[in-house]
């Protein structure tokens, strides 16, 4: 199948928003229809986005590089383009996003029972701002899709929240604007010093002699464009606005903000950070894993203080993103390899947690892990899915996180053994907390009586688990599959750039020589 | 003074003409119902507009003996003018209808006004631009005190009078001491005269003067005091017109002096000045918005600090010899800003249509249930205001930091960004209270023929086509500053 001339990106990318436009014609109170639509919506999306799986060409000659480029003329005052494309590692964050989408859809109907057309309208506006920021080359753009997955989330979560939805919606927003307006900042030098917000044309003018940031024009770019990303990740000590969005969200606004959104931290540091400012990167890259180490031990000490159910998932969550941005950091390929194969598999495994927090939640209305206990023979497959998720969540071989776990330490040992230490101990201490969660829920005598006659998962619910489940397996068994398709991508598109450094330091050797020699002559 | 010449200043003759029209008809058409007025008036405006943008391509030449520039700038600026003339004119007619004030005088002070903005966007001598200022502020004075019978309108009247003729003579201070400095009041004479002989104490200190004039008509702290009282009692299209089309003025007149005495001052310390006012309006405004409850006081704080914002872009232009680029900045985000809130002021009017109560933010809890489309409207002037692209408010902050940036103001541009995520809390607290908050039972009740959804509609349009598609815009403001 030959895609040349079909804009399959912006196909892709649109088809919500489409969705969305039509969805606003249904009657609010049909929702039946509508969330039947939506769904079919998001399934569409998927099945057009998957054959890009296939078509990507992830090795020989070409492979790697930025494939189905699309290219249109915007603000060509401020050479402004509509620029799209996808290499190895945005693609599989495209396609989790399609993949994941229609089961977030799918888990809403238990739990959004109000309002339904502008919970779905919302949503399907999101995963248009999602793929853009995963499909964008191009700055502007990128940022633009950026803004655009804040409002509809804001909704949801401040709509469709607990208690304390106002306040956790707005510390939200507050949070990642704050970075993101900076990282505006950022954006604006490059359009002004490169003449043109195309990511690659701008890689490409930095090669050559002459082009580079200056280390100190480096510095303060990668503070503005790294403060967006850390917020977002959240790298610690940025992180107090995740727990609060995590609890009070609905549960499908957990697994889209913990499947997706994260992502997209880690995401925005790997493609834009350490490419564009290498040099900052040498400098900052100790700095940023001591804050990825303390926030991976921090998280899991913190997660495993938790009672409540959705705190603990939250907590963790700031664990493993700690693990991805430590993989990105030990600026290696195996440690990048291992962040972008984490990416997903957080996403995978969280975002089942998070979808099986909910479904017991709405069973009990309560989260607190001592309102539970014995569930394992109460609801044998809801207990089954935990604990293959916990396993995975934890990094069991064989299931999806220990590959990632895996090639993160080995990562971060070839770059600095020391940051192996913590990160080994994260992972102890991931299983303690999540198994005697596990233990403390499932195991044991019932010891609540309305525990004691709880519907088992009906059939929507194993069909919003049971994906997840398989790609659990299916990374954790033919993790090349996913590896091969990143491996040249990581080296061409991440590593390669950052052969810079080397002529910077060069160039900055060489006119030091120079000053002591005109010193001497001095003298 | 020819025909030519006559035929050059077509926009305002037909606003004067429009102007003269509905005074004759009124007195033709006694103790009948005043929509003739309404319609006179949008039909003239309507004209004003159309041939205002299609006499588009005029070269630029100063006629009436040096006193009145016709060029691409003031055109651009009639523009926004009459689009925000247009735009009030609309929501006055539902307004007035409603608070049961009809009167036809009403619709000639508010095309007065349109005259003296018009003229400050073309004066060429310092006069000609203090007739301009005081045809705009006379007319105002009276508009803001319209409900006589209220005492806040009064109030506000009264207030806005003592105020602003307090700024039109230090704006006339100002003209004297540049008078005395240069020898002319014709902008181009003054700026040879510096340019050669370089610029003086006097000089600088007439043009502190005028600044300090000008920015109490922009609302620029600390000349702002007057904007949150009177904009809360004023009725309210006066309100929104004062907000953009009186603001555009002021901005108008400094982007006028600033682009024709270009390299006449010292630009270093203008710069620091004007870098200095835009840093206190951005954050008095910011933060004198935070606690606000109602929403009419809200967006009187909100506009001070889009006066600051825009100052940026006019510290940007003073700051190099060119500034070509902050000036395109301003014409655009003056643009954008006069759809958003013109808009934003149409729910209001709507809102508050029914009973004078219906004020505060709270008031807007669970419109979304009962107004869908409207409540939309509503959060889209919210985004753009704060700056949430795709939107007109976005780009035209984007054209801003990037001109300052490009200026080397990179602490203005850092700190203009950094006031738009405070602003963000408060302008996110209105959408928060339409869509998340229930309702509080009685709403008003939208009447369909109402002239608040044409402005609403008009307005979102203009946001969103704006703020994805702003290259044709720029085009136009490309050609503004060629010569």
């Amino acid at each position: 199948m030959d895609l040349s001339g079909i804009p399959i990106l912006s196909i892709v990318t649109f088809l919500p928003l489409v969705g969305a436009l039509f969805l606003s014609v249904f009657s609010e109170k049909n929702s039946g229809a509508i969330r039947a639509a939506s769904v079919t919506v998001s399934v569409v999306t998927f099945v057009v986005s998957l054959p890009l799986f296939f078509l990507y060409k992830g090795t020989g000659v070409e492979g790697g590089g930025i494939q189905f480029e699309e290219h249109l003329s915007w603000i060509p005052d401020f050479g402004i383009s509509y620029g799209m494309g996808l290499d190895g590692i945005s693609m599989l964050l495209f396609l989790f996003t399609t993949f994941l989408s229609p089961l977030v859809l799918l888990s809403s109907y238990s739990h959004v029972k109000e309002r339904v057309k502008e919970f779905n309208i919302l949503y399907l506006l999101m995963e248009t701002g999602m793929l853009g920021v995963f499909a964008a080359t191009d700055l502007f753009v990128f940022y633009l899709f950026w803004e655009v997955t804040l409002i509809p989330l804001y909704f949801i979560v401040g709509i469709w929240g607990g208690p304390r939805r106002f306040y956790a919606a707005i510390k939200f927003f507050l949070y990642t604007v704050v970075g993101s307006v900076l990282m505006l900042v950022g954006i604006i030098y490059l359009i002004i010093t490169y003449g043109t917000s195309d990511l690659f044309q701008i890689l490409d003018m930095m090669k050559v002699e002459g082009g580079d940031l200056t280390g100190v024009e480096q510095g303060w770019l990668f503070a503005a464009f790294g403060l967006a990303f850390a917020i977002k990740v959240p790298l610690f000590p940025f992180h107090t606005w995740l727990p609060d969005a995590h609890v009070e969200a609905p549960a499908s606004g957990s697994v889209v903000l913990a499947g997706v959104l994260l992502k997209m931290g880690t995401y925005g540091l790997l493609r834009f950070c350490i490419p564009l400012f290498p040099s900052a990167v040498q400098t900052f890259a100790p700095t940023i894993m001591v804050l990825a180490a303390i926030g991976i031990v921090y998280g899991a000490f913190l997660a495993w203080a938790q009672e409540d159910l959705k705190k603990l998932v939250a907590y963790s969550s700031i664990s493993h993103l700690g693990f991805v941005v430590l993989g990105i950091f030990a600026w290696n390929v195996r440690g990048i390899q291992g962040g972008v194969i984490q990416m997903i598999n957080h996403g995978l495994s969280t975002g089942a947690l998070f979808l099986l927090v909910g479904m017991i939640y709405d069973r009990r209305h309560v989260r607190m892990i001592s309102d539970f206990g014995g569930l394992g023979k109460v609801i044998p497959w809801f207990s089954a899915m935990l604990i293959i998720v916990t396993l995975s969540s934890i990094g069991l071989p064989g299931l999806n996180g220990f590959v990632g776990e895996f090639l993160i330490i080995q990562g971060t040992f070839e770059a600095n053994w020391c940051f192996a230490v913590p990160a080994a101990l994260g992972i102890l201490l991931g299983a303690i907390y999540m198994l005697s969660m596990v233990g403390r829920t499932l195991m044991g005598p019932v010891v609540h009586d309305e525990n004691k006659d709880l519907d088992d998962l009906n059939r929507r619910e194993v069909w919003c688990l049971l994906p997840l489940v398989v790609m659990i397996f299916v990374i954790g068994f033919f993790p090349g599959l996913f590896l091969d398709k990143t491996e040249a991508s990581v080296q061409k598109n991440v590593l390669e750039y950052s052969e810079r450094i080397h002529t910077v330091q060069e160039t900055a050797e060489s006119s030091c020589l120079d000053g002591i020699s005109a010193c001497r002559m001095k003298n | 003074m020819s025909y030519e010449e006559l035929s050059l200043i077509h926009p305002l003759l037909i606003v004067a003409l429009t102007a003269g029209l509905v005074l004759v008809a009124d007195l033709v058409q006694k103790g009948k119902g005043k929509e003739f007025a309404f319609i006179i008036s949008l039909l003239g405006l309507l004209v004003a507009l159309f041939t205002s943008l299609v006499g588009w391509d005029d070269d630029s030449s100063v006629i009436f003996n040096g006193l009145y520039t016709v060029d691409r700038l003031g055109s651009v600026f009639d523009v926004i003018f009459l689009v925000a003339a247009v735009l009030t004119v609309l929501l006055s007619w539902t307004y007035m209808k409603r608070t049961g004030v009809t009167a036809a005088e009403y619709y000639v002070l508010l095309l007065c006004t349109l005259m003296g903005m018009m003229i400050m966007a073309h004066a060429n001598d310092l006069i000609l631009l203090f007739v301009g200022l005081e045809l705009l502020s006379i007319p105002l004075y009276v508009l803001a005190a319209f409900l006589r019978q209220r005492s806040r309108s009064t109030e506000a009247g009264l207030k806005y009078f003592l105020l602003g003729a307090f700024a039109s003579c230090i704006v006339l201070y100002g003209i004297a001491l540049l008078y005395g400095a240069a020898g002319s009041t014709q902008l181009p004479l003054i700026a040879a005269e510096m340019g050669t002989a370089g610029s003086s104490f006097l000089f600088m200190a007439g043009l502190a003067f005028v600044i300090a004039g000008l920015g109490f008509k922009v609302a620029a702290v600390p000349f702002h005091m007057w904007a949150p009282d009177v904009y809360e009692g004023a009725p309210t299209p006066i309100t929104a017109f004062m907000a953009t089309a009186v603001k555009a003025a002021g901005f108008a007149a400094l982007v006028r002096a600033f682009h024709e005495l270009a390299g006449a001052f010292d630009s270093a310390a203008i710069t620091g000045v004007i870098s200095a006012i835009a840093l206190l309006t951005m954050l008095i405004g910011n933060l004198g918005a935070l606690p606000q409850t109602n929403i009419k006081r809200l967006l009187a704080y909100s506009s001070i600090a889009h006066a600051g914002y825009i100052l940026v872009g006019v510290a940007a232009m003073t700051a190099s010899t060119l500034g070509k680029e902050g000036a395109e900045a301003v014409l655009f985000y003056l643009l954008a800003y006069t759809f958003t809130n013109l808009g934003a002021f149409a729910v209001v009017i709507f809102l508050i249509g029914q009973k004078e109560e219906y004020n505060e933010i709270s008031d807007l809890a669970g419109l979304s249930r009962k107004h869908p489309v409207l409540a939309l409207s509503m959060a889209v002037f919210m985004f753009t205001l704060t700056g949430i692209p795709p939107t007109a408010g976005f780009f035209g902050k984007f054209l801003l930091f990037k001109a300052a940036v490009d200026a080397d103001l990179i602490v203005l541009a850092v700190a203009g960004i950094l006031m738009s995520v405070i602003s963000l809390y408060y302008y996110v607290r209105v959408v928060a209270y339409i869509y998340m908050r229930p309702s509080r039972g009685e709403t008003p009740v939208m009447d369909q023929s109402s002239t608040l959804a044409i402005v609403s509609l008009i307005s979102v349009a203009g946001v969103l086509l704006l703020g994805i598609f702003p290259q044709p815009l720029l085009n136009v403001l490309k050609t503004v500053f060629l010569a």
